[in-house]
């Protein structure tokens, strides 16, 4: 390779870590060390927004793009025609300082292409981060990926060093796996994810008996799907992230909407990203970890996809309005939870609030939850405040009502080439 | 019905809620005297700020209603609204003689107001944390200009002296003229025109331009979205971002 500057690399490795779409610097609370540089704030920050609306917050990078497998939905298949760069771990290291003294970053995100091969790969992501935390006393946020294949001992001194870690399943079923990406198996990628997920347990109790126990990815493991790329459905992706979480121990899925980057037979013709199919997987991703819901709640075999008119909590409530209405005065946490239109944070106050008074319909609203929809599934000291008789279809009918205006709103995350176009214009 | 009169600072505020609380007087209007023009008809008292009395009733709230319910009162204070002092004296007003629970109170409207106003300074304070840009200087010092809405310097400071202990930086309030400056030591708040001569290293220039760069790779052109993106970082903060500029790079 002939020499390239730092900024050339950065827009070739930049543009080619981009498809990641996780960029999260929360969960650690890793502090600075006399003589060292940076910290990890528990609530993570952002620091800037890309055109696209997605945050950053890390600085996303591949160590290098020359990979050697050739998977069809992937930016850095071997076999499409890209320049092709690679870092050094100096390289990477010296610019991560740079950009974070600045205050652009939160930390860093390396990724990397499988070059020459996985271990070799995994050792260079591994020398890099020891030159930030040894050499420049970086104490920072590092999200790393763990290559699929390479020996798990490189795989831990990463996690040693690390504050999170991932390896992206990419492709949500084993059929899909050996189709479009027939050089990768799925036990090279599963396999790490379970040993990461009981190292970490295992290192948290080490860490009880022995203070000198390293942290072990102290804001936990991920991995990324791909939605729209090959044929499972939502049932489908979300039980297996539900899976995931209860047998992996995973901190979080990501979810990324297909775009065709190449041109590729076995590939669905699309003509834009499927970006509210993927926003209704986060939300019902959201569901799973902090609404204490189960997949089987929100689909079935019958019902394999979102509604994409209602938000799942919506959708769920409007399939079971037997449950309602609940009164705000009695009803438990959890049950609070599952109305639309209240949050933890609302639940939270309310329980807190009712402790001292008798909640009305005046002092609700005070509490911050948005009523323009809660008011169809609850009671408030007695009072039905819906203006409307309990009445599922009536119901039905003025929630999706409501909702004409809001998925006009929607424009906001659900762009499609269409409206980038009039944009552009 | 009196007027009330204190130098503007927060050890000036205190010593007010001291001597007011002391007397059993609720002021009528509470203002700093640079922004009070006199009117014919009420009574002013000017109170003299005293760190000593002010510590006095800082410590008493913390241990009586906790750091967070004082904290509340501080950011509020922060926002500097027109008006915001009386409802900051209602507010501990209520904890200290009331007894009334402040954390749990979510129905009292001036509890909702100091609780409402603290939000917003803390959620202007953690912005912030992500979108202050600083720039190398030829001293190696790192120079950080910006205008937030609410006078927060003091609360990103703690911050930034944990992060980036070992370098020396300056924060600079553009609107208010104040700037935090820290020696790699401790930090202190001090008058803008008492700050050196800036500029720029060597090598600012160059990573400025890498940042644009990466800046311009990391989007996603099928998923090009400027609304959600004004969404999340409003015009008005962009001014001393470094990637919203075009290729002029100023101080």
């Amino acid at each position: 390779m002939g020499q390239i500057d730092t900024r050339k690399k950065v827009e070739i490795l930049a543009e080619a870590a981009k498809y990641d779409v996780s960029c999260s610097s929360s969960g650690s609370s890793r502090a600075n060390q006399k003589g060292g540089i940076g910290n990890a704030a528990p609530s993570g920050i952002c620091h800037s927004w890309s055109a696209d609306g997605r945050c950053i917050s890390l600085l996303k990078l591949l160590f290098s793009n020359d990979c050697i497998y050739d998977c069809a939905y992937c930016i850095n298949r071997a076999s499409n025609h890209k320049p092709r760069a690679s870092f050094t771990a100096e390289e990477v290291a010296k610019l991560t300082i740079n950009f974070y003294k600045r205050n652009y970053i939160e930390g860093l995100f390396l990724s990397s292409a499988v070059f020459v091969n996985p271990d070799y790969t995994m050792e260079q992501l591994v020398k890099t981060l020891k030159i930030l935390r040894d050499s420049y006393q970086f104490n920072g946020y590092i999200h790393v990926k763990a290559i699929p294949g390479a020996d798990y001992k490189l795989i831990r001194q990463a996690g040693e060093l690390a504050d999170r870690m991932s390896i992206n399943i990419e492709l949500p079923s084993r059929d899909s796996l050996k189709s479009l990406a027939p050089q990768k198996k799925a036990t090279d990628i599963l396999q790490p994810m379970e040993q990461i997920g009981t190292d970490l347990v295992e290192y948290k109790e080490d860490k009880k008996k022995f203070k000198s126990t390293p942290d072990f990815v102290p804001a936990g493991h991920t991995t990324q799907l791909i939605v729209g790329a090959s044929p499972e459905k939502d049932f489908q992706i979300l039980k297996l992230s539900e899976g995931l979480y209860n047998r992996f121990n995973l901190k979080r899925v990501y979810y990324s909407a297909f775009m065709p980057v190449t041109p590729d037979k076995r590939l669905p013709a699309v003509s834009g990203p499927p970006l509210l199919r993927e926003h209704r997987l986060y939300q019902a991703d959201w569901l799973l970890r902090f609404y204490n819901f189960g997949a089987d709640e929100l689909l079935g075999p019958d019902r394999p996809d979102f509604n994409l008119d209602f938000d799942p909590k919506l959708d769920w409530a409007l399939n079971n309005l037997d449950k309602f209405p609940v009164e705000v005065n009695q009803a438990g946490y959890w049950q609070l939870l599952r109305v639309p239109g209240i949050g933890p944070t609302s639940a939270r106050r309310i329980i807190s609030a009712r402790k001292e008074a008798r909640l009305s319909p005046d002092n609700l609203k005070k509490l911050g939850p948005v009523l323009k929809r809660a008011k169809y599934f609850i009671l408030c000291d007695g009072k039905y405040l819906a203006g409307i008789p309990f009445d599922p279809d009536l119901i039905k009918s003025r929630v999706a009502r409501d909702q004409k205006g809001k998925n006009q709103q929607l424009s906001l995350f659900a762009k499609t080439d269409l409206d980038k176009e009039q944009v552009i214009g | 019905m009196k007027t009330y009169l204190y130098d503007g600072t927060f050890t000036g505020f205190v010593t007010l809620i001291y001597w007011t609380f002391k007397d059993k007087v609720r002021p009528a209007k509470i203002f700093k005297q640079a922004d009070f023009h006199g009117d014919l008809f009420s009574e002013t008292v000017k109170i003299e700020t005293d760190g000593e009395l002010a510590d006095k009733v800082i410590k008493s709230a913390k241990a009586k209603l906790s750091t967070r319910v004082f904290r509340k009162a501080y950011y509020a204070f922060l926002s500097e609204f027109p008006g915001i002092e009386l409802a900051i004296f209602d507010y501990l007003y209520l904890g200290f003689a009331d007894r009334v629970n402040l954390k749990k109170n979510w129905t009292d409207s001036s509890v909702l107001k100091v609780k409402k106003v603290a939000r917003k300074v803390s959620r202007e304070r953690h912005r912030f944390k992500g979108l202050l840009r600083f720039r190398e200087l030829d001293q190696g010092i790192l120079y950080g200009p910006y205008k937030p809405d609410y006078n927060i310097s003091g609360l990103l400071a703690p911050h930034f002296a944990a992060r980036l202990a070992g370098e020396q930086w300056i924060i600079h309030d553009l609107g208010r003229k104040m700037a935090v400056i820290y020696n790699g030591k401790s930090w202190l708040e001090i008058s803008d025109d008492l700050l050196p001569r800036l500029e720029l290293s060597e090598q600012e220039a160059d990573y400025q331009e890498i940042w644009q760069e990466f800046f311009r790779s990391i989007a996603i052109d099928e998923r090009y979205n400027p609304e959600l993106q004004a969404n999340f970082i409003p015009y008005k903060y962009r001014e001393f971002l470094l990637e919203f500029e075009n290729q002029d790079r100023r101080l």
